[in-house]
């Protein structure tokens, strides 16, 4: 399909500084016109599912998905990039549950704990991802949470869930009123109602 | 019209160039350093999933299969552990995952590995799409890449033990390589250009607001709400990097101080916002930019200093 031969210098150079000038071994590959031509389209159709799949809202991302939608969830490339965007503060949020069981103590607890209590932080980033996509949809709380619950408490009679989001104290708060950065500002408590375990 | 034609015989010869004509032997160095700075960041990272396999993908855990099945996330996008749910298949699954991420950074059946890196990445990440993160997504596009990337031609045990090995940088390696390059510079434009629809990017409170994400803080930094201006200006910084990185770091001149800004940029997120597979993982992904000859000359003088004759592999 393709031969090599080296060649000192870029072929195609016109002067122009780039990454590449520095490169002096290049490899010309001899890739016949409608090799080229047909890679290059392919190259064409990536990139452009690659570059718009990011702006998910756009007429252009909507019009393409027919088309893109199978071709970037099938190899995984759907993604979108705004890291901290566009606001950069998101609220820590958790899940506080209390299970009464038909024999034995309710237990209280938190979802994800306050502090991280495992060795490797991964552990914990993954569960604060996991607790925003539960609280996300009453489906998600009630699919994933509560179904959870009740197969890791078989005698679970019912749980009572509350969202708690932290609020955080804004930087004149702890320039002038001596506040820390690391205390919340107030706990937002919301109650997500109590929930029961569906008959097997 | 004339003035279109040359024009487009530009394009078409920088395109041509770019993806065609610029291949090099050299950059197999790079590459080769590049799998295995990111297969052993990817192999640490995954080793910690271990303890949640049961809660994040078995049938019993978060996510049963019955809510999956109700997502519309699961169109397009399958995963062999709809019908493999047994617990103990899921471990085997992922030991094996483990063990070709391994392989994959010692270079060791280098392409086979990247194959069945890339397959369980998708399954595992397709069987509960709620515990992923950044890492992951952003993995996914590297592992596919490496899938035709000849990146165990150099520091490779493929390169030290099997006499067949390729170890010539062959077009569709090259174009990986372009293509790993370029996603780099669309994550960080996109990264940039979301934050401009933010109000506390612009007006530079952003950073303050990062530091107080309550379950991110590794120390109380309360001390910089007197300094506002230095949190207003590594705002602005920060933006003006992310914007400009993907057409700066193919400027010559420009190209390493791009990189160095990146490089202490992800050591800062480390260091005070703890997240170190992030921060590695990016900075792994630098070496694709560095010129296979300041890869060789680096890892020379490594190795002098460590009194070895010569680069293994």
């Amino acid at each position: 399909m393709y031969n090599c031969v080296y060649a000192h210098r870029n072929p195609h150079g016109r002067g122009r500084p780039s990454l590449d000038e520095a490169h002096r071994e290049y490899r010309e590959i001899h890739l016949s016109k409608l090799h080229k031509r047909l890679i290059s389209a392919f190259l064409i159709f990536h990139l452009l599912g690659v570059l718009t799949a990011p702006n998910r809202s756009s007429f252009l991302t909507g019009s393409l998905a027919p088309v893109y939608q199978p071709y970037l969830n099938l190899l995984g490339l759907a993604s979108t990039w705004a890291f901290f965007a566009p606001e950069p503060f998101y609220a820590p949020i958790h899940i506080d549950y209390k299970i009464e069981r038909k024999n034995g103590m309710p237990v209280t607890a938190r979802f994800p704990e306050a502090d991280n209590p495992y060795f490797f932080r991964d552990r914990f980033n993954r569960r604060i991802s996991l607790a925003r996509f539960v609280l996300a949809t009453e489906g998600n709380l009630k699919g994933m949470f509560v179904h959870y619950l009740c197969a890791q408490y078989p005698d679970l009679q019912s749980v009572q869930l509350w969202s708690v989001m932290a609020t955080v104290n804004s930087l004149q708060q702890v320039q002038k009123e001596g506040r820390k950065i690391t205390d919340p500002a107030e706990l937002q408590t919301q109650v997500l109602g109590t929930h029961y375990c569906e008959e097997k | 019209m004339s003035w279109l034609k040359t024009q487009l015989q530009e394009f078409t010869a920088a395109w041509n160039r770019f993806w065609f004509d610029s291949v090099t032997d050299s950059t197999l160095s790079s590459l080769g350093l590049f799998r295995i700075s990111f297969g052993s960041v990817m192999f640490v990272f995954y080793l910690t999933r271990i303890p949640d396999l049961a809660f994040f993908y078995g049938d019993d855990g978060i996510m049963p299969l019955s809510h999956l099945n109700s997502l519309e996330f699961i169109a397009w996008h399958p995963t062999v552990f709809t019908w493999l749910t047994g617990i103990t298949a899921i471990h085997v699954a992922h030991a094996v995952f483990c063990c070709a991420l391994l392989t994959l950074a010692l270079g060791l059946f280098t392409r086979v590995s990247a194959i069945t890196v890339y397959f369980l990445h998708l399954m595992f990440l397709n069987r509960n799409m709620s515990v992923m993160f950044g890492v992951d997504t952003i993995g996914t596009f590297y592992f596919l890449y490496l899938c035709f990337a000849n990146s165990g031609a150099r520091y490779s045990l493929d390169a030290k033990w099997r006499k067949k090995a390729n170890t010539r940088q062959g077009p569709f390696s090259h174009i990986a390589w372009r293509l790993m390059q370029l996603q780099v510079c669309v994550i960080y434009a996109y990264s940039g250009l979301e934050k401009l629809k933010g109000t506390r990017w612009w007006d530079g409170s952003a950073l303050w607001d990062v530091l107080s994400i309550g379950n991110m803080q590794r120390w109380d930094l309360s001390f910089v709400a007197h300094f506002p201006i230095l949190l207003a200006g590594a705002v602005y910084l920060l933006l003006l990097w992310e914007l400009y990185f993907s057409a700066l770091v193919w400027v010559p001149r420009l190209r390493l101080p791009m990189l160095a800004f990146g490089v202490f940029l992800h050591i800062g997120i480390f260091l005070f916002m703890n997240l170190p597979s992030f921060g590695f993982m990016m900075i792994s992904m630098y070496l694709l930019f560095l010129k296979g000859e300041e890869v060789e000359a680096a890892l020379a003088s490594l190795f002098r200093r460590l009194n070895f004759e010569r680069i293994p592999g």
